[in-house]
């Protein structure tokens, strides 16, 4: 368990700042679902929006550590559009 | 029995077989994964179409326990249990057919017709009576929790003046929207000696509770209670968001093992960033409860 967090903490100090940013998009994405509560379709928007900047930051970190191959993004896109998908569900009702 | 560990050890945990990289984290699993959601949409859509008494809409509130929970309030500070009362729940019918019918969300009709005329339609002659509103909610714990947390609506269930209740659990569609409105009717139906003696006369005593609470049209989020399906039928919506949470906690679970191990074996890999995707998904998980709490009351 000690490798763990020796290597989570290495990891978010290597990458302070796009884990920063990742984190802060997830605060303004739970902030936007708060105050947009009830509004199907904005609600939506806020999800779609989330997710394609999680993409996005795939791209952006992986560019950054020179590490962009198009599996990583893929793996991205996958990740993110099921659970766009799985949201759309619930959001359905 | 090597057989099956080592069919999870190469699924769920990194190594040489699975090129360092948990089987079900590969591109070709998180393909199935997106299919798997594809699929359920479609799933969800088609039931939804054609089984309308599983879910057209999707809510855990039922009569019962909205009295019960109701009186459960009351007996809290002491006060009697209300009755459930057949014309009351006649007229919170008829109030929730009209929003929908007009659509419109308020205590008032467009054309100026009050809760009272409803009650007083549905043939209840009333010395005190209120009404309470709520849309959107999905368990009938949400809604009493809500009306609770608003001193206006939470006057009207704890007031001692009321003997009887009603209520009304409609779906349809407002201002283009599928929505569940639960209306709640009080009411203390007037005394047979004073419409006899018409002293004083029964418009003099009647109180309108609800008439104090109209200006508060404020959206109040519903504590979040789960609740057995009614009836014991399926309830889809219960399936999917129970599938959703625990697709997302296990695929959490998975990313969090893979790293963890892939870190003690100092693999180097190339490939997305586990604990990018782990809060990803964690802060989807923290916004479907959000999505969840969207219910309002007036």
């Amino acid at each position: 368990m000690h490798d763990f967090f020796t290597h989570t903490a290495k990891e978010l100090k290597r990458h302070s700042f796009d884990y920063l940013i990742l984190f802060s998009s997830g605060v303004m994405f739970l902030m936007f679902l708060k105050l947009l509560q009830g509004y199907r379709f904005y609600t939506f928007v806020v999800l779609l929006m989330f997710a394609i900047f999680y993409i996005l930051w795939g791209v952006y970190h992986h560019a950054k550590i020179r590490n962009l191959h198009l599996k990583n993004i893929v793996e991205y896109v996958l990740i993110g559009f099921t659970v766009i998908f799985l949201l759309q569900i619930i959001l359905s009702y | 029995m090597n057989t099956i560990a080592d069919f999870f050890r190469h699924f769920f945990t990194p190594g040489e077989t699975n090129n360092f990289k948990a089987k079900a984290l590969h591109l070709d699993f998180l393909t199935y994964y997106l299919i798997f959601a594809l699929l359920l949409v479609v799933t969800v859509k088609h039931a939804k179409s054609y089984a309308n008494n599983i879910l057209g809409f999707a809510t855990d509130i039922s009569v019962p326990k909205l009295v019960e929970l109701t009186n459960k309030e009351r007996s809290k500070i002491g006060l009697s249990s209300l009755t459930y009362n057949e014309k009351l729940s006649e007229a919170a019918r008829k109030k929730a057919d009209d929003m929908f019918a007009k659509g419109y969300w308020s205590h008032y009709s467009p054309d100026g017709a009050t809760p009272w005329d409803f009650i007083i339609g549905a043939g209840y002659q009333y010395e005190y009576a209120g009404e309470n509103l709520a849309k959107n909610f999905l368990f009938s714990q949400g809604v009493v929790d809500a009306w609770m947390n608003s001193p206006t609506h939470r006057d009207n269930i704890v007031k001692k003046e009321y003997t009887e209740v009603g209520f009304a659990i409609v779906n349809g569609i407002l201002n283009g929207e599928e929505t569940t409105l639960v209306v709640q009717m009080f009411g203390t139906p007037i005394r047979t000696n004073i419409v006899q003696a018409q002293t004083p006369p029964p418009q003099a005593v009647k109180t309108l509770d609800a008439k104090a609470s109209l200006p508060a049209g404020h959206d109040v989020p519903a504590v979040l209670g789960k609740e057995k399906a009614a009836g014991g039928k399926i309830n889809l919506f219960f399936v999917t968001l129970d599938t959703t949470y625990l697709f997302i906690a296990l695929f959490s679970g998975l990313l969090l093992l893979d790293f963890y191990l892939a870190a003690k074996m100092n693999v180097v890999r190339i490939n997305g960033k586990n604990l990018a995707h782990f809060m990803f998904l964690a802060f989807v998980m923290v916004g479907i409860l959000f999505i969840l709490r969207k219910g309002a009351i007036l």
